[in-house]
């Protein structure tokens, strides 16, 4: 009886001993599956988070260059339109100082010109040559 | 165990290493308690990342139901309408030298309620921008000193540097924006013909004014974004301005110049109150000269009115001796007389109530028609005219275009006064031959002499030679009298001022014809004519067989001398001898 009992014992020992290591074996599996899964998660999170902030930062180097380059063509046109301003400041003073009113200023200020009170007209006979009538009294 | 406890430790004594710490932990087989450990702040940091999603969608929901709301909001901020001025087309005269040109200027203002102390920055506005004056400071003073006042103009139009050195003082609210200064370089010649273009840049007044549509051009406007600090960070639309046309007018302006100049001394030597002349050429009916004196200074038209007036166009005068030639081209033309007709000359004539007398006194004489004009006699011409009769008289006057514009398109032109056949009285007839009784523009009188320079052909007087791509080279014209009756008027014309009243008008090497005028100035209370006040004139074309120019002078009330061809032929001949030399125009 003892003997029979001790047998079954001895039997069911290794089964015992055999199901915390299937129990055992299980877990571990899964932990292992679940891990992968988490990292594969993890790296797929990381992966987007990466792109996602590639793509933030894409967008707002894009920003800065469409800003620069308007400031520039904002510069561009700001220099065009000063320097028509200037060309036209330019052509106003032209116009003045070859104005009749400022040369006959200048002359009569700086020059110490005065009008000519005689104009005398000369009449050239066809063919005369020229320094034979400045001779001519 | 021991590995389970010395996992955990690991894990726990692992915090803040981030997802790299925390994936290396699991790869290293931490035990079920460090796994858990993990997996906490991975469903933590999940957590928060879906947490933060949610109020990112639900601010971005919200913003969409908003965003109409919002997005005039943010484009009121950001976006400001800036308008373009047009550049106004500038004014030449023949020769393509500018008259009237746009120079770039700024106009300061400022915010008055951004003004901590508005007298202060009165003050130091004052200093940058040269404000002298006592009336101008205190009149900013007032108009910064309004606590209310979101807008205040500080200077209309300075020069871009003092409007820089205004902004310089970075005062709050005072700011500068571009404007276009109309500029006259020639300094006031030409000024009543040119006009003034007003501060607004609108034409007040002359070819300024009558072409003003075309010169203004059309403003443009830009619509951009800014930051906000108020610089432009893009333009989202853009309408460029159109310049105006540019507008070329028939006049010299050395001729102009001289013309004005002779004018002036004229009227200082003459102790006169004003004078005009015109240069035109017969042929083409190109004005080449419209002087008036006394000028106006820098083209300054508020400082005094009276001197504003193209007086050669919109006023009238009674012109006198020089009608005479309207008289005897008439006759001719008709032929009632011939150059040699002669007629038997009292001392005076008295028609009705009026006597007529000679300006300078003589016996009775014998003229012919030519000596009546050479002398300018009085008496002839009424006698001509007597034989004319009423409607030969105004047949005539009609032909030589009196009493309606001459369609030179300046604002203001007078069309004169000729008094219609049913208001003649018994001594109309007395009057109009001689150039009394009737009011002319001094524009009429210059194309009544083309028509006899130009062989009979009236042309029409023109101002304007271009605007923008059109040319106006058209000459309208049309034949008054016959060529030969122009030939025998232009020679008594010669003869005028070889021999007769118009000698001062004479150029050496050139055959001068012309007619000199002495009119009566009549009383503002219409009770008939001053004594004292007369209208010198004198109207002369060159060379006399086949005229260049016709020149008219006509200088009011000379104290001097009050003759034509004591006044007005030698300013005429001074005129007609620069332009000939400027025109190369060769006897």
């Amino acid at each position: 009886m003892a003997a029979a009992a001790h047998a079954r014992r001895a039997e069911a020992a290794p089964r015992r001993q055999e199901q915390p290591e299937r129990v055992q074996a299980r877990p571990a599996a899964r932990r292992a599956a679940s891990q992968a899964r988490r990292r594969r998660v993890t790296r797929l999170f990381v992966i987007f988070v990466i792109c996602l902030t590639v793509l933030a930062v894409g967008r707002v180097a894009l920003s800065f260059a469409v800003v620069q380059k308007t400031l520039q063509t904002a510069a561009v046109v700001r220099e065009e339109r000063a320097l028509s301003a200037e060309n036209a400041r330019l052509v106003e003073k032209l116009a003045r100082m070859s104005s009749t009113v400022s040369i006959r200023r200048i002359a009569e200020t700086q020059l110490g010109l005065i009008d000519a009170d005689h104009v005398q007209y000369l009449r050239v006979a066809k063919g005369a040559r020229l320094a034979k009538v400045a001779q001519r009294p | 165990m021991a590995a389970g406890v010395s996992g955990r430790r690991r894990a726990t004594g692992r915090r803040g290493g981030g997802l790299r710490s925390l994936s290396r932990v699991a790869a290293r087989g931490g035990g079920i308690a460090g796994g858990r450990g993990v997996d906490g702040r991975i469903r933590l940091l999940r957590f928060v990342f879906i947490v933060f999603l949610v109020l990112v969608g639900g601010k971005a929901v919200a913003l969409a139901s908003s965003s109409e709301n919002l997005t005039r909001i943010a484009l009121q901020q950001q976006m400001a309408t800036v308008a373009l001025p047009a550049q106004r087309g500038a004014i030449l005269d023949r020769n393509g030298r500018e008259l009237a040109v746009g120079k770039p200027a700024q106009t300061v203002f400022a915010t008055p309620y951004l003004l901590d102390e508005p007298k202060a920055a009165a003050r130091a506005l004052c200093e940058a921008l040269q404000i002298t004056k006592k009336r101008e400071r205190q009149a900013l003073e007032k108009a910064l000193a309004r606590p209310k006042s979101g807008f205040a103009y500080v200077a209309r139009k300075v020069d871009p540097a003092l409007a820089k050195a205004a902004r310089d003082l970075d005062l709050p609210g005072v700011g500068a924006f571009a404007e276009e200064e109309r500029s006259y370089p020639t300094k006031g010649s030409a000024a009543q013909v040119l006009g003034v273009a007003g501060i607004d840049g609108d034409g007040l007044a002359g070819v300024e004014k009558a072409y003003d549509e075309q010169l203004a051009g059309v403003a443009g406007s830009e619509v951009i974004v800014r930051d906000p600090a108020g610089h432009a960070l893009r333009t989202v639309r853009e309408t460029q301005p159109t310049s105006g046309a540019t507008v070329r007018l028939t006049l010299d302006a050395d001729i102009q110049y001289w013309a004005e100049d002779v004018l002036e001394h004229t009227v200082r030597g003459s102790s006169a109150t004003a004078a005009t002349a015109i240069v035109m050429d017969p042929r083409t009916g190109e004005i080449l000269a419209m002087a008036n004196v006394p000028r106006v200074k820098d083209n300054d038209f508020g400082r005094k009115p009276a001197y504003n007036r193209n007086r050669c166009v919109t006023d009238v005068y009674e012109p006198g001796s020089i009608f005479k030639l309207v008289t005897i081209s008439g006759a001719l033309a008709d032929g009632l007389v011939k150059p040699t007709t002669k007629f038997r000359l009292p001392p005076s004539l008295t028609v009705y109530d009026r006597t007529i007398n000679e300006s300078h006194a003589r016996g009775t004489v014998t003229y012919s028609v030519r000596e009546i004009l050479q002398w300018s006699s009085n008496v002839g011409a009424v006698k001509i005219g007597m034989k004319m009769g009423k409607r030969r008289l105004l047949k005539w006057m009609d032909a030589f275009g009196f009493a309606r514009p001459t369609g030179v398109g300046f604002p203001g032109e007078a069309t004169g006064l000729v008094p219609p056949a049913d208001t003649w009285s018994g001594t109309t007839i007395a009057n109009i031959p001689l150039g009394q009784g009737i009011a002319v523009t001094p524009l009429q009188m210059a194309v009544a002499f083309s028509t006899v320079a130009n062989h009979g052909v009236a042309v029409k007087p023109r101002l304007i030679a271009q605007v923008g791509d059109a040319v106006y080279d058209d000459v309208e014209k049309h034949r008054v009298i016959p060529a030969s009756v122009a030939r025998n008027v232009r020679s008594m014309l010669l003869t005028a001022v070889a021999k007769g009243t118009g000698t001062k008008a004479q150029i050496p090497g050139y055959e001068v014809a012309g007619k000199t005028g002495t009119a009566e100035k009549p009383l503002p209370d219409g009770s008939g004519y001053s004594k004292t006040d007369y209208v010198a004139s004198f109207i002369g074309m060159v060379p006399a067989d086949h005229p260049r120019l016709v020149v008219l002078v006509a200088v009011d009330s000379p104290h001097t001398s009050h003759y034509g061809g004591d006044i007005a032929a030698p300013a005429v001949q001074k005129i007609m001898r620069f332009a000939l030399q400027q025109l190369e125009i060769a006897s």
